[in-house]
């Protein structure tokens, strides 16, 4: 009772102190943050990326996840500069089907093609992130949530492709896989259609 | 019973937030000690040179460490013009790049030259102090700068010394997730100095 009592107290204490509320850094981080977490698709195309780097294992267990970011800033420096990109959202939704489809074949490729795909697929996921950040409350902070974002999203991919040393964990991963290729699929149709 | 409500009562009492204004100066302190921590691009810098200090020698370490704050703090007090602000946050951003560079391309760049990278990237910081300084002029100089040197050797430290004690125990597979952030420095570093240029 006293927990709930004093939880309750803090809840309607007065918090009058805002300092260091710059210009909406808070929120420009939290939308930037919420960014990729709110597109389904976004999240399929970067837990695959972690997942798929995980079964190709070392280096690309580490170098498919620095590849991203690092290409995804170019697409989000061309969505910044309000440079067009054709087909970004097909793009997207193509990242998803065909590295689900790559991890539920579990197919291994040479580490410099596995950067090359998942360097394709990161221009279209950071021009869609970089195209909203001149709207943003903070866009320095929602840059940097969006970015924060992917790279927590790769590495719970990584966390989960960590299963493949194992059995039954290949089996649950390549089936996993296979719900992020039909997820793809289905935001491709959506695309098209 | 009501002894226990003592608490509650208390937090609920609605009280002016005038928390740890001891002295009246200490805000230019504080305003300082901030000023790492609320600037994204220094931010970046800084966690990047955690980061470098702690995949490479110690004698990067040394020099990004105890280095970086001094040579910031004595580079704030140069006379740098307000108007020079957006340059020096530019130049900061540029540093913060180069760093995250150096540590995710780790081995394959020669220490040799990482000392001389952490120095000059603690030019920028202190340019930025120093033009802060500069447009606003009611800041007390020696309490600002001092807070500001403090709060970026919070920062340093703060991401030092976690990845230099994983580095102890796990070699040099405590490279990888340095790589990995570095990666998200420099991602974030090129947008912000993208938005800059926009």
């Amino acid at each position: 009772m006293l927990r709930f009592l004093l939880s309750l107290a803090l809840l309607s204490s007065p918090l009058l102190a805002q300092a260091h509320e710059v210009t909406d850094m808070g929120r420009g981080f939290v939308s930037g943050f919420m960014h990729p977490l709110f597109g389904l698709d976004h999240v399929l195309a970067m837990v695959a990326v972690g997942i798929w780097g995980a079964q190709l294992g070392r280096p690309a267990i580490w170098v498919l996840p620095v590849t991203f970011p690092l290409i995804m800033t170019f697409g989000g420096v061309l969505g910044v500069l309000g440079m067009p990109f054709p087909g970004v959202e097909v793009g997207i939704a193509l990242s998803a089907l065909v590295l689900g489809v790559l991890v539920a074949m579990r197919r291994r490729i040479a580490l410099p093609a596995a950067m090359v795909v998942v360097g394709i697929f990161a221009l279209c996921h950071g021009h869609a992130h970089g195209a909203e950040i001149p709207d943003a409350a903070n866009p320095a902070t929602f840059a940097l949530g969006f970015v924060l974002a992917t790279g927590l999203l790769h590495t719970a991919g990584i966390s989960l492709g960590l299963l493949d040393g194992f059995r039954r964990g290949i089996q649950l991963l390549r089936a996993g896989g296979g719900v992020i290729a039909v997820g793809g699929l289905y935001y491709l149709m959506l695309q098209v259609r | 019973m009501p002894w226990r409500l003592l608490p509650v009562a208390l937090l609920v009492a609605a009280g002016e937030a005038r928390a740890h204004a001891f002295s009246p100066d200490a805000g230019h302190f504080y305003n300082g000690l901030m000023h790492a921590f609320i600037d994204p691009a220094q931010v970046l810098l800084l966690l990047g040179l955690g980061l470098l200090a702690a995949q490479r020698d110690l004698r990067t370490a040394r020099v990004v460490v105890i280095g970086v704050p001094l040579l910031a703090l004595f580079s704030s007090a140069l006379p740098v013009p307000a108007s020079w602000l957006g340059l020096a946050e530019s130049l900061v951003l540029i540093s913060a790049m180069l760093v995250a560079a150096a540590v995710v391309l780790a081995r394959t760049i020669s220490t040799q030259w990482l000392p001389v990278l952490a120095l000059l990237a603690a030019l920028g910081p202190g340019l930025v102090n120093g033009a802060e300084l500069a447009r606003e002029d009611w800041l007390i100089p020696r309490l600002y700068l001092s807070g500001a040197a403090l709060g970026i050797f919070f920062l340093l430290m703060a991401c030092f010394v976690p990845l230099a004690q994983a580095r102890l125990a796990l070699g040099e597979a405590a490279d990888i997730p340095s790589r990995v952030l570095a990666s998200w420095l420099l991602a974030g570093a090129t947008l912000l100095l993208a938005l800059r240029v926009a």
